[in-house]
């Protein structure tokens, strides 16, 4: 016997409706990671966040309480010696002429002395806002962290115009790692707050951080070492006596770290003036749009992350509408 | 066999024989002239009749001429008024060609004073000991330095003395010359590997020459080859620090000690 069965129809599979690219969402993420990674690069982002990164370095012994406490004292040593010596000169009459070296101290010390007070004053007065600028964590590395984003998301926007389509959802992760990196780092690394502060510091310090303040600040070292040179030596045959004498024993006796200082902070200046100017260049490139460059750093990688995050967002593939 | 051996030194001994390597007992043949190795035993500074001789320094103003001034007056000196500062011989009693005298560590002492004590004596200067070392890194620069050299030709003295460095009041500067070139820019993480990389790629496959580490001239001098006697001169510029466009004019008189190859200290 034989059983007939009828023929069984055609299995009809559903046919799915074809994925349909983004095109705009996923050129606009190539674009933006194009952007991100070309503008550090053509913009020298990386040897002024390397400069500022340096600046900081280079002031970190100047500006610790201690250092500061005893600059203030080395100010106060030299004061004190100044008047001294004018004590001694008026005591004893000692001729103009005799001693050169404390003759032009004598007559510029006040000078001197008001130079050295407002440099330190202002070195003070920047300080916290130093603390806050070297609290930042990373800044050198800032131009990597968008180079990175920007090749990441110029990848994941390639690979969404025109990868396969299994790569997809894995492009998408990784753009959206990237603007998260970019939303993120600001808020953890207190960029928002240190970028704020390096505005203020490098306003502060542009009164003191010029070729002429070390010019200055050398000449005062030059009359300063002449003087204490004659105090030592030549000006001892000079008799003196009580607070005078102490003032100006104090003053040879401290010469040395008064003077270690002063050329440290110095040289601190100086070696930091090309740093500095690369640091107010940071600021200036976006001050044609009355914004200052530090202050607006933070926003702009938010704002790159948020960008990146709406193309991720704006990029997931959508399913045909079937035909009816 | 033997006959190709003989050929090939004879051909080796054609081509190297002009240029380079007869080696006697410290003294070596090249174009610049012989080469000096040993010691340059450094003359004390002292003042005769009004005059300064023997090893002394003199340090220039911003602004100043090296032959004329102004120079700084160092009320610790006796000579011309403390415009010059007399210097004395170290603990090794002079330069020391072909190897580095390098600074101790700690290079100074709590006041400030200079520890190197093996080219010239510790010396003050403005209340503070001053002296010289030469090291494979320039401490102020940062960049590698040849040790000192030292060639005649004709009785002339040519120095390379880039690695002269002085170090005063927990401050370093080269005084060297010729001067070596600032390697304390500011470097974006990575970058010194990524130029060293660059370097290497340059100098093996592009064959292109690595950027020039120090520029400007050597110390000049005389060399009189049956005394021994020499004289060196030369003026460095400090570069950065707080004496910045100071001028260094070093005046080296003593004799030369011929002596084998040093290491490197």
């Amino acid at each position: 016997m034989t059983l007939v069965l009828p023929v069984a129809p055609p299995v009809v599979r559903a046919v799915a409706a074809p994925a349909h690219r983004r095109r705009l969402p996923a050129l606009a993420m190539l674009v933006l990671g194009a952007l991100l990674a070309v503008v550090p690069v053509a913009g020298g982002l990386f040897a002024r966040a390397a400069s500022g990164q340096q600046l900081v370095d280079g002031f970190a012994p100047h500006l610790t309480a201690d250092a500061l406490d005893r600059y203030d004292a080395d100010l106060g040593t030299l004061r004190r010696g100044a008047a001294a010596i004018d004590e001694v000169y008026r005591q004893r009459q000692v001729p103009a002429g005799r001693f050169r070296g404390l003759d032009e101290y004598r007559a510029t010390a006040p000078a001197i002395d008001a130079r050295g007070t407002d440099l330190l004053g202002r070195v003070r007065a920047a300080a916290p806002d130093y603390r806050q600028v070297a609290g930042v964590g990373g800044f050198d590395r800032i131009p990597f962290l968008v180079v990175v984003a920007g090749l990441s998301m110029a990848y994941a926007g390639t690979t969404l115009l025109r990868g396969p389509r299994q790569r997809a959802t894995g492009a998408r992760l990784l753009a959206l790692a990237a603007s998260a990196a970019l939303i993120g780092y600001p808020f953890v690394s207190g960029l928002p707050d240190g970028s704020r502060a390096g505005e203020r510091l490098q306003h502060a310090l542009a009164p003191v951080m010029t070729e002429a303040t070390v010019r200055q600040q050398q000449e005062d070292f030059v009359v300063l070492v002449h003087a204490v040179g004659e105090l030592d030596t030549a000006f001892r045959a000079v008799s003196r006596t009580g607070r005078a004498e102490r003032d100006l024993a104090a003053l040879v006796r401290a010469w040395p770290a008064v003077s270690s200082d002063l050329a440290g902070l110095v040289g601190a200046i100086n070696d930091s003036l090309a740093d500095y100017r690369a640091l107010r260049d940071l600021d200036d490139l976006t001050r044609p749009v009355g914004i200052s460059g530090l202050v607006a750093m933070p926003w702009l990688l938010v704002g790159a992350g948020v960008l990146g995050s709406l193309t991720v967002a704006a990029s997931g593939s959508r399913r045909r509408k079937e035909s009816p | 066999m033997t006959k190709r051996f003989l050929i090939a030194v004879l051909t080796a001994t054609a081509l190297l024989g002009p240029t380079a390597c007869s080696t006697d007992q410290g003294s070596a043949r090249d174009d610049r002239g012989t080469e000096l190795v040993g010691l340059l035993e450094l003359a004390p500074g002292s003042v005769e009749a009004g005059k300064v001789t023997g090893t002394w320094f003199r340090m220039v103003q911003v602004g100043g001429s090296a032959t004329k001034g102004p120079y700084m007056r160092n009320a610790d000196s006796p000579a011309d008024g403390g415009e010059a500062t007399l210097l004395a011989p170290g603990t090794s009693g002079g330069i020391r060609l072909g190897g580095y005298q390098s600074q101790p560590r700690p290079a100074f002492a709590a006041d400030g004073d200079s520890l190197a004590a093996a080219i010239t004596r510790p010396t003050k200067f403005f209340g503070v000991r001053f002296s010289i070392a030469t090291n494979p890194v320039d401490p102020q620069t940062r960049t590698k330095v040849a040790p000192p050299t030292a060639y005649v030709k004709d009785g002339r003295l040519t120095a390379d003395l880039s690695s002269w460095g002085v170090t005063w009041n927990n401050q370093v500067f080269n005084q060297g010359a010729p001067k070596p070139v600032s390697s304390t820019g500011a470097k974006a993480p990575g970058q010194e590997k990524a130029e060293k990389v660059w370097d290497w790629v340059a100098g093996t496959y592009l064959e292109s020459a690595p950027a020039p580490t120090i520029t400007g001239k050597g110390a000049t001098g005389t060399y009189d080859e049956k005394t021994g006697r020499f004289v060196l001169e030369w003026t460095s510029l400090i570069v950065g620090g707080p004496f910045n466009r100071f001028i260094g004019r070093w005046h080296l008189e003593g004799t030369f000690e011929k002596a084998a190859k040093a290491p490197h200290a």
